[in-house]
């Protein structure tokens, strides 16, 4: 049977061919499962809340909302660092910025920016190596004198605020006060030995910069120096034949100087007294020892002397008896 | 929660375009374990477009375009294949699965061979229009043609066939 098909006829043909195609359920489960497997192993990042597909039959515009709104990335979140080689670069900076930050901080004094990395970063780090309390008293004596010289710089600085020169002086007692308690609990723990020995380190660390005070404050280069500001004064026209001593040098500096220099004067004082009263504690001790060794040995010999006069005795006892008895045998012979 | 969203918007566009996208791709490729694979890449991008947080305004359209575009790389990856003998496979497996009788067979495989006598534009633009059943301006939309180019190809297309239909005779 032949007919000729009209338009219509091919797009009913179209249809019909096309009404029964579909996936089977098998088929489209088994492909369901192999997305939603994909959708597992890649899930959903970045910015998640923006994707809302407006589907054909059309979604309520009011129940979405609310996953409509962008949500911002941290940047200082970890995911943006993720796959890419910011990381990495990122602690090798870190590592030597750490380095060389610590090593700046070294010369800083207080008031700098660096001044608490060099505090609580550099100097925890080298206290944390002393273990023993032995240890512990000398590096903080040795912290003593840095906060000494950090001191000493702000008040050889003319610019430095006040604040912070009291603040490096207030440092400066907080730190002796914490060499004192150590001695003090050296002292309690009957360590006399290592309380005299940290004194005695302290006290001599305070006197080598005490020196350098004395030789900045001694009576003929301070002459030296207000003429040279009076020549300065008067005649503008006078060269220096020694600028590091020539240099001008105001009162004012001198002053700070003068009340460092009694500040550790003061200080170094007072640890050469409580080494002394230490060391004669000590040496009393000492010698309680050596008496009452020198009694037990007294006591040891007297007895041993006892022991030597009755062997003694014994033995010319027992003499004079055999003497006696050969004498009687010789009487009975006869 | 945001995850599980999107999640669930994708499984619910799968179970209501899965079919609608298979068929559209059995009557371009004429293959049905293509037309599968490229239902189930469609998705795949779909989900990869909807995860990166895009918005997507028309996802029965999108997922049309997504489809045609892997069947016109399908295409172009057949042209390096032998053509002789893509013809010698035209009596192809439809897959007795889903279809119930002989007769619903054999309109579908008379469906297909129609179609496989058309160049890929009308193809293309038919299938869309009268299996799928998109208006001419979602065609036009995501071919990137006009509406005028789709509806001539449209036309031609039956043309075609109605000529190819009196060269040779169906069986009514």
């Amino acid at each position: 049977m032949f007919k000729l098909p009209n338009m219509d006829n091919i797009i009913k043909q179209l249809k019909n061919g096309a009404k029964h195609t579909r996936l089977s359920f098998s088929e489209k489960s088994e492909m369901k499962n192999v997305l939603l497997q994909h959708v597992r192993i890649h899930p959903v990042r970045g910015r998640e809340g923006s994707q809302r597909a407006s589907t054909s039959n059309g979604d309520n515009p009011a129940n979405t909302s609310v996953f409509q709104k962008k949500s911002i990335p941290s940047p200082f979140s970890i995911q943006s660092f993720r796959n890419t080689k910011t990381l990495p670069i990122l602690v090798i900076v870190g590592l030597l910025m750490g380095g060389s930050v610590s090593f700046a901080a070294e010369q800083t004094v207080p008031g700098d920016v660096l001044f608490p990395v060099k505090v609580h970063v550099n100097e925890r780090a080298r206290g944390a190596v002393a273990i023993t309390p032995k240890a512990k008293a000398e590096w903080d004596v040795r912290l003593v004198e840095r906060r000494l010289l950090e001191v000493e710089k702000l008040a050889a600085d003319t610019s430095a605020p006040s604040e912070t020169k009291a603040i490096a002086e207030k440092n400066f007692k907080d730190y002796s006060e914490r060499v004192k308690n150590r001695i003090s609990k050296f002292e309690k723990d009957d360590d006399s030995h290592d309380a005299i020995e940290t004194a005695g380190k302290f006290s001599e660390m305070l006197r080598k910069h005490e020196g350098k005070f004395e030789k900045s404050d001694d009576p003929a280069s301070r002459i030296l120096k207000e003429e040279n500001l009076i020549v300065q004064n008067s005649t503008t026209t006078v060269d220096a034949s020694d600028p590091a001593l020539l240099a001008p040098m105001s009162f004012d500096e001198d002053e700070q100087l003068k009340e460092v220099h009694e500040k550790v004067r003061e200080m170094r004082n007072e640890t050469e007294k409580k080494q002394k009263e230490l060391k004669e504690k000590y040496r009393k001790e000492e010698v309680q020892n050596i008496v009452i060794e020198t009694l037990q040995s007294k006591e040891v010999k007297r007895a041993l002397k006892e022991n030597t006069r009755r062997e003694e005795i014994r033995s010319i006892f027992e003499k004079n008896t055999e003497n006696n008895s050969k004498k009687s045998d010789k009487t009975d012979d006869n | 929660m945001k995850i599980s969203v999107i999640e669930q918007e994708f499984t619910k566009a799968y179970d209501q375009f899965a079919d609608a996208i298979f068929r559209h791709c059995v009557f371009r490729v004429s293959d049905r374990e293509k037309a599968k694979d490229i239902t189930q890449v469609s998705f795949v991008r779909l989900y990869d477009y909807m995860s990166q947080g895009k918005e997507i305004e028309n996802l029965r359209a999108f997922l049309y375009r997504i489809a045609n575009n892997l069947i016109i790389d399908e295409y172009r990856k057949k042209k390096t294949d032998s053509l002789d003998r893509m013809r010698d496979e035209e009596g192809f497996d439809i897959g007795t699965e889903s279809m119930k009788d002989i007769e619903t067979k054999d309109e579908h495989g008379r469906a297909v061979a129609l179609l496989e006598c058309l160049p890929e534009k009308y193809r293309e633009a038919l299938v869309m229009r009268h299996i799928d059943g998109l208006s001419v301006k979602d065609i036009a939309h995501l071919t990137h043609e006009t509406e005028n180019v789709i509806s001539v190809r449209i036309h031609r297309a039956i043309e075609k066939l109605q000529r190819l239909n009196v060269q040779t005779p169906q069986h009514g």
